[in-house]
């Protein structure tokens, strides 16, 4: 994590600076210029979506590619490639297609191309690394040239928002004829922006599709720039070569905030940060075996405080495992309150009064502000009588403790997110006991059983009925200490108008000159 | 000297295998690349089919052997995240390189050397205590911070130079100014040092005795031979250059090799650090062997000496 240091301390300095530099009038800005540049900071690594999950390469392709189904920004679906769906019976979709569309080579998009295309991704020889969340897809069938039927191995409601995540159509016919590796260096989608250029690391150029089906984009050209250093690509900003700049870190909000030719547009979070429990094959006698101390540490953090200093006034608590922007996320169910007395009153009554030792595994660089902030939780359990410390792990070294289940600390630092936007998500992945990252074995039952039942809920209302529930159990059994919704801040120059997704997604689409 | 050369060869291969077992041990005892690659829907079967896919289910001994087998057949093998051979990345990130390398080199070599020339003819002086001074400066700002501090004052206050990326010239003045701006410090205080030396020389007197001017004593005949150390360091210096300036490439948006490792690394792309670092080392072990026969042009003893053996 040296890299990762470096750059926070390099962050650190530059924000200072960069609020000098802007104090003082930063350099003159081009006019409204008809380029929209943007800056990651990692590259796209691949042009083949089915090659990737990687965040920065979605957010880039979404822009050459179409799903089925699209997400507004507050993620109602919508029509993308399919004009409606419909379940046929529990465990069969129906997608209509849109008619004469056509990919960016002119090769028409049909039902053939769905299959294709679906076939392709889950195919495990293709090794797309994101199978897993369509493991569900038993087969895909063509009816008619623009009906398509997707078979599921069990009851599957939640199918078209999963649809609006991932699944972008490829074009067959050009894949046959350049073989199966030509979308890695050259993607042709269906999408509003047709691929021009990718020098590797440095930047991809699009350029809009004047026969997009949504109609022409309203932003000609746009280059995604690749700039690694959070405080260059702030600079950039300043400067005004650059337009948009995502996911900032909290310590370079200010110059954005003071300068008259940008702003910082925060969206809605789909990723929560927590410290979850190590509560594998715990013994009785252990301190994290009762709930009373899993809640008294929740007590114990005062997270506003967390927000105002280390997240610069970004984000809002999270009660439990769900944001608001997500669905069937229940709003009625209040974050734990911060109350130290109580803290101590629960650490008393399970017979902790002098405390105990509990460590977290932290990272550092690997999400923004997550050092800051671990150490922040670390200092106000020492409060309330938890002799916390944090130890500072490589991602990679971590992950693979995590997976193994045999992480050496306490709490496991880290960030859940959700991209299909259904608060019964992340509990799967972070709490359900045989879930791949679950912490909490053998874990509940009750809690098993209802996440269960989540993933089948046959409706919206049924979904409500038990993420509430399984909600209300989470801040009952609380295994993990909850915090807040990782930001999603974005440096924007202040004629660009664009909102951001919570779902990272770099829709260009949307975007427009104010003047 | 073909016996020298022989055994530096030899010398050069055993090191490369060196780097590559270590590069080897160490990446595949840190992390695993499946939990890197899947996203949090994966379920363990997700996962032990990409350690399939990539032979990563198979003990390390065999893995080791059949990675050197690729090799010696000049197959790095492909990128898990990019899916593209890893020569091929290579190629695309070592032109970079080589473009910031050879004008840093440049840097280090015309600030270096006047400002060590200068202070040394005129020791004791103003100048030799101002360009010291630099020197001290230069070796001693963390590049990152020099790096940030140019972005700020000439890329977003006085808006003369882009801010980072790669294309044109203006691209490439920032970071070779930081990188070879580093370098041209050390430069310039063995220069110094080295030059003092030379000066104190018999030869120089004598040379000065005859009548010769300042400047042909200096340029002609102290300079030539002060400049054997200076040599050295930038042999070295410049090998660590296309090895990748990771900290300067990642903060210019350089992309280079530097930046292709790091990813890599954090990524655990294994086949792409692999291919890095093999080409890095020998990059480096070619860079000191040209220094060495360039050490004979300007030193004919050693070559004298070479020819001897």
């Amino acid at each position: 994590m040296i890299v990762g240091r470096w750059r926070k301390i390099g962050a650190l300095c530059a924000g200072a600076a960069l609020v000098l530099a802007v104090g003082s009038g930063a350099a003159t800005q081009a006019q409204a210029p008809r380029t929209l540049v943007v800056a990651q900071s990692a590259d796209l690594d691949t042009g083949d979506p089915a090659k990737s999950t990687g965040l920065a390469t979605i957010a880039i392709l979404v822009n050459i590619y179409d799903t089925l189904v699209h997400r507004d920004a507050n993620l109602n679906l919508k029509p993308g490639l399919a004009l409606s769906w419909r379940a046929v019976d529990p465990t069969t979709w129906e997608f209509t297609l849109r008619k004469g569309v056509k990919f960016h080579d002119g090769e028409p998009f049909n039902a053939e191309a769905v299959k294709f295309s679906f076939d392709r991704m889950l195919d495990p020889k293709t090794r797309w690394p994101g199978a897993g969340a369509l493991r569900l897809i038993k087969a895909v069938t063509v009816v008619n040239d623009d009906t398509v039927r997707f078979a599921t191995s069990a009851p599957w409601p939640a199918m078209p928002r999963f649809l609006g995540y991932w699944g972008m159509i490829v074009p067959p016919g050009y894949l046959k004829q350049n073989g199966d590796d030509a979308l890695i260096r050259h993607p042709v989608g269906t999408g509003p922006y047709r691929f021009v250029r990718w020098v590797k690391d440095d930047r991809v150029e699009l350029d809009a599709n004047p026969d997009y089906w949504g109609g022409r984009p309203r932003i000609g050209r746009v280059v995604i720039r690749v700039i690694p250093t959070d405080a260059a690509r702030v600079a950039e900003l300043l400067a005004g070569s650059v337009q948009l700049a995502n996911l900032l870190p909290p310590e370079l909000f200010s110059p954005i905030q003071i300068s008259s030719k940008t702003k910082l547009e925060v969206g809605k979070s789909l990723s929560v940060f927590f410290v979850i429990y190590n509560l594998v094959n715990i013994t009785k006698d252990k301190p994290l075996a009762d709930p009373r101390v899993r809640q008294a540490l929740n007590y114990a953090i005062n997270r506003q405080a967390i927000l105002a200093s280390v997240m610069h006034k970004v984000g809002a608590p999270v009660a439990t495992f769900c944001t608001d922007v997500m669905d069937a996320c229940d709003p009625s169910i209040p974050p734990f309150t911060y109350d130290p007395n109580k803290a101590r009153a629960l650490l008393r009554e399970a017979g902790y009064a002098n405390g105990f030792d509990f460590s977290i595994s932290g990272t550092s660089g690997t999400y923004p502000g997550d050092r800051d902030i671990v150490q922040a939780v670390a200092d106000q359990l020492n409060q309330v009588g938890v002799r916390a410390h944090v130890n500072i792990t490589e991602i990679g070294v971590q992950l693979k403790a995590v997976l193994a289940r045999k992480l050496p600390e306490d709490g496991w630092f880290t960030r859940f997110t959700d991209f299909f936007g259904i608060s019964s998500i992340i509990p799967l992945r972070a709490f359900y006991s045989p879930g791949e990252w679950s912490q909490w074995r053998p874990g509940y039952e009750p809690f098993n059983q209802l996440v269960e039942a989540a993933q089948a809920a046959p409706d919206e209302a049924k979904l409500r009925d038990i993420s509430k529930r399984l909600q209300l159990m989470y801040k009952e059994q609380a295994p993990a200490l909850t915090l807040f919704g990782a930001p999603n801040a974005n440096g924007m120059s202040r004629d660009l108008q664009w909102t951001p997704r919570p779902d990272l997604e770099l829709t260009m689409f949307d975007a427009s000159w104010s003047r | 000297m073909s016996e020298y050369l022989v055994r530096r060869l030899a010398l050069s291969v055993t090191a490369m295998l060196g780097v590559i077992t270590i590069v080897f041990v160490l990446l595949h005892t840190s992390g695993d690349p499946a939990s890197l690659l899947v996203t949090q829907d994966a379920t363990r079967q997700d996962m032990e089919r990409i350690r399939q896919a990539y032979g990563l289910d198979r003990p390390l001994s065999v893995q080791y052997a059949r990675f050197l087998a690729r090799v010696a057949h000049g197959d790095l093998g492909y990128s898990y995240r990019q899916g593209v051979p890893v020569t091929e990345l290579i190629g695309e990130h070592l032109g970079a390189t080589f473009e910031l390398a050879l004008a840093s080199l440049a840097v280090a070599i015309v600030l270096g050397v006047a400002l060590g020339t200068a202070a040394a003819a005129r020791r004791g002086s103003g100048v030799d205590t101002a360009a010291m001074t630099l020197a001290l400066f230069g070796t001693s700002m963390p590049s990152f911070w020099v790096g940030l501090l140019l972005i700020i004052v000439f890329g977003v206050k006085l808006g003369w130079l882009p801010v980072s990326g790669h294309g044109g010239l203006d691209h490439l003045v920032m970071p070779a100014f930081v990188l070879g701006g580093f370098y041209a410090a050390q430069v310039s205080r063995l220069t110094r040092t080295s030059l003092l030396e030379v000066l104190a020389q018999d030869y120089i007197r004598t040379g000065r005795a005859k009548g010769l001017r300042g400047g042909v004593v200096l340029f002609k005949h102290a300079l030539r031979n002060a400049a054997l150390p200076v040599l050295t360091v930038l042999g070295l210096s410049f090998g660590q250059m296309l090895g990748g300036a990771i900290i300067v490439e990642t903060i210019f948006a350089w992309p280079g090799m530097g930046r292709l490792a790091v990813q890599a690394v954090l990524g655990r792309d294994f086949p792409v650090v692999q291919g890095a670092a093999i080409v890095g080392a020998a990059v480096f072990l070619a860079v000191n062997f040209t220094v060495d026969l360039v050490y004979g042009w300007v030193d004919p003893r050693l070559r004298s000496a070479a020819e001897q053996t």
